[in-house]
């Protein structure tokens, strides 16, 4: 090799260097392709509901009536159709063989829906399976009506799909009320479950609730007084260790001999700090009673707003309000003057579950009760079936919109006779908006109702109250729209290899 | 003196013109000599009978055929002693007033006794009268300093022990009068009567160990051998170093040699341990003609089986057992002590090693690498090895910087010592269990991984393996070894590099340092990368071999050399392909810039660049047909083990971005350093190579960052990560460096002070500073990232013990990352281990899974999905970290059952129990069939009914090394769900043989035979000439002796 000058090599290499610095420099840098991973929108295929413990007994007059429906498919246009019972849809006795439907169908409306009158006789648990469309956004429903006797009551409850966590504000266990946990498994695999239930005092983990085996297609009744007994409010609280299970509650109260209502304590949505519970019923003379539970391990600051047809009520110490953790807290709402229809918007530090219990009745009557409880936003269509109204018997919608803004939603009517009826109601933020669900529904002649959240407005909570004019005195309870969705995320599944590596660490 | 001692030598000469003359004189200056001597020429064909006539006179001169043995041609002289003329005899009346005693003293050609010799030992024998064999202190030829015997024991194995080291100088140390086994032949002084008894030396010894076997007899029968160390004889030890063709051996000196090392030992040893010995001499000499046909001497290789005929020819031995039986006179047990110790084999070894590592012995003089002569004064100094080996050892620099790099590497995996299990993460699999389980996965053509695939194992499994089963099978420590010792045994080998250069001290340390710290082997530990360990380890002695081989260093070239760079490149190359691209580039830099006209030097480039896609030659076909294997490395690839946002200064520092690795700053003074380099005018050759690598390494390592490849088995794309180029960046900037800054500081005295010193200063502390920086860095931050230790069970023991049965369950490991997406994985057993990333099958073959799981995982799941999943051989569902709302999701499906939920992995088994071939049935349910549990390949041997219009559907992937037959008919092979194989189920029923055979052990076995063939050739030839051999030897040959 000749012999170079070193500055001249020198150079060389630096120039290489600097050149291929600028080059590596001036490369793109690809960024890694990540491709969003949004998973795919299914239309739900199958959904089951387990309507628990309906009973009917033939020594009053009871009267019990099941309904289940979906909401319609967009495309849906067939008014004219012969009434049917949909395809797809199958009601079974729990634990009895397949394909002996129990009922008789009372009412058939349209394609979508379908109400069964429950015949006397001991209480029985009703499966409703649906398949195909129809399980798209499921609702059964049941409405008791026990004009007289011990359990003289408006009662509404709504079947509840399986699951694995469950919370109810409500019922208690002094003495003349019978409040009673239903668990029902409807799937092949036994479900273990845990109940807590929340005193004024704190949660107690009594030992009956502890471990319960609910077997396959059996159902486990629960009365509360035995895990807490003497305490006049409670909320429960219910999750699987494993399996799936369905849960309902029912509270009954009685003073001596005389009725004191009866009712379903409605399922409360998982603990948050922003709640919204809705249909409060308006009345004068109801007592309202909030009850509230912190289940966290630290106290929270509330703040609870009556959402009001006119606005925003904060009552007088209620804007800054602290609730001991873990322990039942009851507040009356009755002190503040009638607020009319409402709901309550309640927002805090720590996650909190909360309901309302409703008694009607002035002194000289039999009272009733209902309830109301922390739900979740109509995000998808939703139905109510078998709503009948009559010259005695006053339904109506109420639609709380939460802090979030003013949301609309569609709000169509579909009796069993007739068209049709939609209207699209705005619902201001914080407010409550009532819609009288009016004329075109009998009780021969039951609807549907159906909501339906318009794109890009906020998020709006829907229930509706039913009151009657009993032969003693008022009768009242609150139905709740379906809550099975319409469809479901798919996740994106994708493979990693590296998954049976990373999981050590 | 001694007159009473009556002494015969007996001198045996054959063909030893070369050494009688000094012996004779030696003879004739003795201060005391023999009463006769006598001399047995046996055939020479030289002026051996000329030199002896001359003498000692024809009369005392017997000639003897060509193939008389030592002790033969002693005999003859013992029997011809009396009435032989001319000879010194004893008188009359002496023999009347002193009771003589007859000694015979032998003597060989090559052997010649001091003055005083014969004197000391009839001292001896004279003082001690129950000594019946005296030998003398045995010393070199030429080397008269050199020791060569004081006396003799038999070692396991029949080896003739002296008990000294190897080259030992004579220093006194051994000069205490002693007991032994026995003494050589050369000097042996044994009294009359007890040759007599013994009947001289055993005539079935022709040669060798004839003495061994003399010493043994007389110790058994009662007698003491003795050695007198003050008696000295000068010994050539011709016949046994090869340096004259044993023609009583028929010519085969090693043959005779073995033959008689057992013939020795088997008949003295006890009765009872003979079976023992003869099965460990069987398996040894086995082993060592095995070891003798590798290092090239195939002769002797032979010679080594035929000895064994000893073993053989029972009859002999009884004979010679026979003959010794009434001799002897005391236990084996009282003789046990003169034996070697038993360990003294192992010892040798050590020794051997620690020779080896003390600089004794030069491997890389047989292994064939060069030294670049140079001023090595302190290193040669270093290598010497004083009174206590522990101190000497201590004072090497390279020993020193390797047990400071251990203690600075186990102090950096601190954070990991605490925790229980074994390293794994990032690229790192678990190790499987055993090194048998490591073999097989390499040697088998079907892996039961995934979904199964006939993908070809990868290469790097075999020195794992090997490594493996060196530790007493434990992959995991081989493991834990390659990443815990990466930085000593890097900096090691950069030391023995770096001191090819001509360095001084502290610039060899200091280079070594750094290279060891490099952040390409930080990085390379923390994302827990086998490869680019590997390679920091061996590229520079493949690197520097490579050079030689090609003759770019002051050494000519050699192909020897150039296969042997060819081997550990292979090494590398099986962990981390891309090497062999970069070794090609360097290879062509280096050859054009220094020798571009030498052929030689091409060709011996293509043979380095050959080998290894030749010795991992199933191999290489899978790296052509999947070509992203060829950018990536050892081990699981994943995302985010790389930075995507390196930027190009980093490389040019020589840092890789990713887990792990220090400051790019850190590094700086390096490039600064080997730019100045650039201007020094001094070795400019060595500089300008070291930049070639370093340019080499960034060209290629800007190249490669931010490269994206997907790997099938992955189905995501990785980013390549330029670990080895950077290697190469760093290791050239260090050599530059180095080289450079060794005579900085006399360069820079010859110019007056001005801006030359502080700005050289600078940069030279800059340059010092780097390894100081990243050792403190590494050990600040210690091992932390992708690599971690845990248990390497993903899924519960009963889930991976369920795949060992009939059925062969799989489980499928899924988590729900979010709620929008979902991962998952398909594991046999318990999951994948080390290898089996490489062989894992493309991931689109489950994509049939996917649309179940998903159904499964949202809660639209029914026993139909659950059936698709099944038909994958899934058993269970192993649900990683989830929440209670999934975990209720899946308890909701009908046909999973959860088994248990612990430690955030929850299991469902999936019903009715899955089976891994199964026969569908028109209108029926499918029949399971069981396959062969203890096969790892599904394999069946089972009774299966007809099914017309049905299939034998297998859960492995489609491949056409699948066959299926029912009674001898071949099945018709189909594909279901478009990736499993099935075969169409025959009409009537019969015995089903279903299998998997593939044409991987020819693939083996070609790749064992080109390894072997390239093994034997990089091996060097045998050497014949000893090191001990006389320099004047050639001198002396050459003029003829006098």
């Amino acid at each position: 090799m000749r012999r170079l000058s070193p500055s001249y090599v020198f150079a060389a290499v630096l120039l290489v260097l600097l050149a291929a610095l600028a080059l590596g420099s001036v490369r793109k840098v690809v960024p890694q392709a990540a491709a969003p991973v949004t998973g795919s929108v299914v239309p739900v295929t199958a959904a089951t509901l387990v309507c628990p413990g309906l009973a009917a007994s033939s020594a009053v007059s009871q009267h019990t009536v099941l309904s289940a429906g979906s909401p319609a498919p967009v495309s849906a246009g067939a008014t004219g159709a012969t009434p049917t019972v949909p395809d797809g849809l199958r009601i079974d006795r729990l634990g009895s063989s397949l394909n002996k439907l129990p009922l008789a169908a009372v009412s058939v409306e349209g394609t979508r829906s379908v109400s069964y009158a429950v015949p006397p006789g001991p209480a029985r648990t009703f499966v409703v399976r649906a398949t195909g469309s129809l399980a798209q956004g499921l609702s059964a429903q049941f409405l008791t009506r026990t004009p007289l006797g011990p359990g003289r009551s408006l009662a509404a409850g709504q079947c509840a799909a399986p699951g694995g966590e469950f919370w109810f504000v409500g019922g208690g266990a002094n003495p003349g009320r019978a409040t009673t946990l239903l668990l029902t498994n409807v799937d092949s695999a036994p479900a273990t479950v845990d109940v807590t239930a929340y005193g004024a005092k704190g949660p107690v983990n009594a030992e009956p609730g502890q471990g319960l085996l609910v077997a396959p297609g059996k159902q486990v009744a629960l009365p509360i007084d035995s895990l807490i007994p003497g305490e006049p409010s409670t909320a429960i609280h219910v999750v699987a260790r494993s399996g799936r299970f369905s849960a309902s509650m029912y509270d009954t109260q009685a003073t001596g001999l005389t009725p004191g209502g009866a009712d379903w304590v409605p399922q409360s949505i998982s603990p948050a700090t922003s709640l919204v519970v809705p249909a409060i019923a308006g009345d004068f003379g109801a007592a309202r009673t909030v009850s509230l539970v912190v289940p966290g391990p630290s106290n929270a600051v509330i703040r609870i707003g009556i959402a009001t047809a006119s606005g925003l009520l904060v009552p007088a110490g209620y804007d800054a309000l602290e609730v001991p953790a873990g322990q039942l807290v009851s507040l009356k709402l009755s002190a503040i003057a009638n607020p009319g229809p409402s709901g309550l918007v309640i927002t805090s530090d720590q996650p909190l579950v909360a309901g309302v219990r409703v008694v009607r009745g002035t002194k000289a009557q039999l009272p009733d009760f209902a309830y109301a409880a922390g739900s979740s936003p109509v995000t998808s269509p939703r139905v109510l079936t078998a709503v009948a109204t009559n010259q005695s018997t006053l339904a109506t919608l109420q639609l709380t919109a939460g802090a979030g803004g003013d949301a609309r939603v569609l709000v169509t009517i579909i009796p069993v006779v007739g068209a049709p009826v939609a209207s699209v109601v705005t619902v201001p933020a914080n407010r409550t908006v009532v819609v009288q669900l009016g004329p075109g529904l009998t009780a021969a002649a039951p609807g549907t109702v159906e909501l339906a959240p318009m794109s890009g407005t906020a998020s709006v909570y829907a229930g509706v109250t039913v009151k009657e004019l009993g032969a003693r005195g008022p009768l009242m309870t609150t139905r709740w729209f379906g809550a099975t969705p319409v469809s479901v995320r798919l996740p994106t599944v994708q493979p990693d290899p590296g998954l049976a590596t990373t999981t050590g660490g | 003196m001694f007159e009473r001692h009556r002494v015969t030598a007996v001198l045996v000469a054959h063909n030893g013109q070369r050494w009688l003359p000094r012996t004779l004189a030696a003879i004739a200056a003795l201060g005391r000599p023999p009463e006769r001597v006598i001399a047995v020429d046996t055939g020479s064909t030289d002026r051996t009978p000329t030199l002896l006539n001359a003498a000692l006179g024809p009369a005392a001169v017997l000639t003897e055929p060509a193939d008389t043995g030592f002790g033969a041609a002693v005999r003859r002289a013992v029997d011809a002693r009396e009435g032989a003329p001319g000879l010194p005899s004893a008188t009359p009346g002496e023999a009347a007033d002193l009771e003589h005693i007859e000694w015979l003293w032998l003597l060989h050609d090559d052997c010649a006794p001091e003055p005083e010799s014969l004197r000391r030992l009839l001292a001896a024998v004279d003082a001690s009268p129950s000594i019946a064999i005296a030998g003398p202190k045995v010393r070199g030829w030429s080397e008269p300093s050199l020791l060569l015997e004081v006396g003799l024991t038999a070692g396991g194995g029949g080896r003739r022990e002296t008990g000294l080291e190897r080259r030992e100088i004579d220093q006194g140390q051994r000069d205490d009068r002693r007991d032994v086994l026995a003494v050589g032949s050369a000097g042996l002084l044994i009294r009359r009567d007890v040759w007599d008894q013994l009947d001289g030396f055993d005539p079935r010894l022709v040669m060798f160990r004839d003495d061994l076997d003399l010493g043994w007899r007389a110790n058994l029968a009662g007698h003491r051998v003795c050695v007198v160390p003050d008696a000295v004889v000068q010994h050539a030890e011709a016949a046994s170093r090869g340096r004259r063709t044993p023609h009583a051996a028929g010519g085969r000196a090693h043959r005779a040699d073995r033959r008689s090392a057992l013939h020795v030992l088997l008949a003295n040893a006890p009765w009872y341990a003979v079976p023992w010995h003869g099965l460990r001499l069987g398996v040894g000499s086995a082993l060592r003609s095995f070891g003798l046909l590798l290092s090239k001497a195939p002769g002797e290789a032979l010679d080594e089986i035929a000895a064994m005929s000893v073993l053989v020819n029972l009859r002999a031995l009884a004979r010679a057992r026979r003959d010794r039986r009434p001799l002897r006179k005391v236990s084996p047990g009282s003789v046990r002590r003169l034996l070697a110790p038993p360990l003294s084999g192992i010892r040798h070894t050590f020794e051997w090693a620690n020779g080896l590592l003390a600089g004794r012995i030069d491997l890389s003089a047989s292994v064939g690498s060069a030294m670049e002569s140079g001023p090595t004064g302190e290193d040669e100094d270093s290598l010497t090895v004083g009174p206590s080996r522990v101190r000497a050892l201590a004072r090497r620099p390279g020993f020193l910087l390797f047990l400071g790099l251990t203690v600075v590497s186990l102090a950096a995996f601190r954070g990991l010592v605490t925790d229980s299990g074994q390293l794994l993460g990032g690229m790192l699999l678990p190790a499987p269990d055993g090194a048998a389980a490591m073999w097989a996965s390499y040697t088998s053509g079907w892996h039961d991984v995934g979904v199964g695939s006939s993908i070809a194992a990868p290469a790097y499994l075999v020195p794992l393996a090997a490594l493996s089963t060196v530790l007493l099978a434990k992959t995991w420590l081989a493991v834990t070894l390659i990443l815990t010792l990466a930085i000593p045994l890097a900096g090691l080998s950069a030391y023995l590099v770096l001191g090819r250069l001509s360095l001084g001290r502290t610039q060899q340390v200091l280079g070594a340092l750094a290279y060891a710290v490099l952040p390409a082997v930080s990085g390379a530990v923390a994302a827990g990368r086998l490869g680019t360990v590997v390679a920091a380890v061996l590229l520079p002695p493949a690197g520097w071999l490579a050079a030689s081989a090609v003759g770019l260093t002051k050494r000519p070239g050699s192909v020897r050399r150039a296969l042997a760079a060819g081997l550990v490149l292979a090494v590398v190359v099986a962990f981390v392909p891309v090497t062999w691209a970069l070794a090609a580039v360097a290879g062509l830099l280096g050859t054009a810039l220094f020798a571009p006209r030498s052929g030689g030097g091409w060709l011996r480039l293509l043979v380095v660049l050959a080998v290894p896609p030749l010795v991992l030659f199933p191999w290489t076909l899978r790296a052509l047909s999947d070509p992203s294997t060829l950018l990536l490395e050892a081990g699981a690839p994943q995302p985010g083990l790389a930075d995507p946002a390196l930027p190009a200064w980093h490389v040019v520092v020589a840092n890789p971005g990713g887990p792990g690795v220090p400051s790019a700053w850190f590094t700086v003074g390096l490039l600064l350093a080997a730019l100045a380099a650039l201007l020094s005018s001094r070795r400019r050759r060595t500089i300008l190579a070291a930049w070639a690598v370093a340019l080499t390494g960034l060209i290629s390592g800007l190249a490669l960052a931010h490269q994206q490849v997907t790997p099938p088995s992955l189905g995501t794309s990785v980013l390549v990560w330029p670990g080895v180029s950077t290697l190469l960046v760093g290791g050239g900037l260090i050599a530059a460096a180095t080289v450079a800054g060794e005579d900085l500081q006399s360069r820079l005295r010859a110019y007056g002070f001005g801006w030359r010193q502080p700005i050289a200063l600078l940069i030279a502390a800059s340059a010092a500073a780097a390894p100081v920086l990243l050792t403190v860095s590494w050990l600040a931050g210690g091992v932390s990232g992708p690599l971690h230790r845990s248990d390497a069970d993903v899924v519960p023991a009963y889930v991976s013990a369920a795949g060992s049965t009939a059925g062969k369950p799989r489980a499928l490991l899924v988590r729900r990352d979010a709620p929008e997406l979902a991962t998952y994985t398909v594991v046999q057993g318990s999951g994948p281990v080390v290898g089996d990333a490489e062989v894992e099958p493309p991931v689109d073959r489950t994509s049939g899974l996917e649309s179940a799981l998903a159904r499964l995982l949202a809660g639209q799941g029914d026993n139909a999905t659950v059936a698709q999943v099944r038909s994958y051989g899934i058993g269970y569902l192993v649900l990683l970290d989830p929440d209670v709302d999934q975990q209720q999701t899946l308890d909701g499906v009908g046909a999973l059952q959860r088994v248990s939920s612990v430690d955030g992995t929850t299991v469902w088994r999936i019903s009715p129990a899955v089976s891994r071939v199964r026969l569908t049935r028109t209108g029926k349910t499918d029949l399971p069939i069981p396959a062969d549990p203890d096969q790892r390949t599904t394999t069946v041997d089972a009774l299966v009914p007809g099914s017309p219009g049905g299939t034998v559907a297998l859960a492995e992937s489609a491949d056409p090394g699948w066959s299926a037959s029912v009674d001898g008919h071949a099945l018709a092979v189909t594909t279901t769900g478009g990736w499993a194989e099935s075969f169409a189920a025959a009409d009537s029923g019969g015995r089903l043989l279903l299998g998997y055979s593939s044409n991987r052990s020819l693939l083996l076995a070609v790749q064992v035979g080109l390894l072997f063939l390239v093994v034997l050739l990089a091996l060097p030839a045998r050497r014949r000439t000893d090191p001990d051999d006389d320099p004047d030897e050639a001198a002396e040959a050459s003029t003829g002796a006098p």
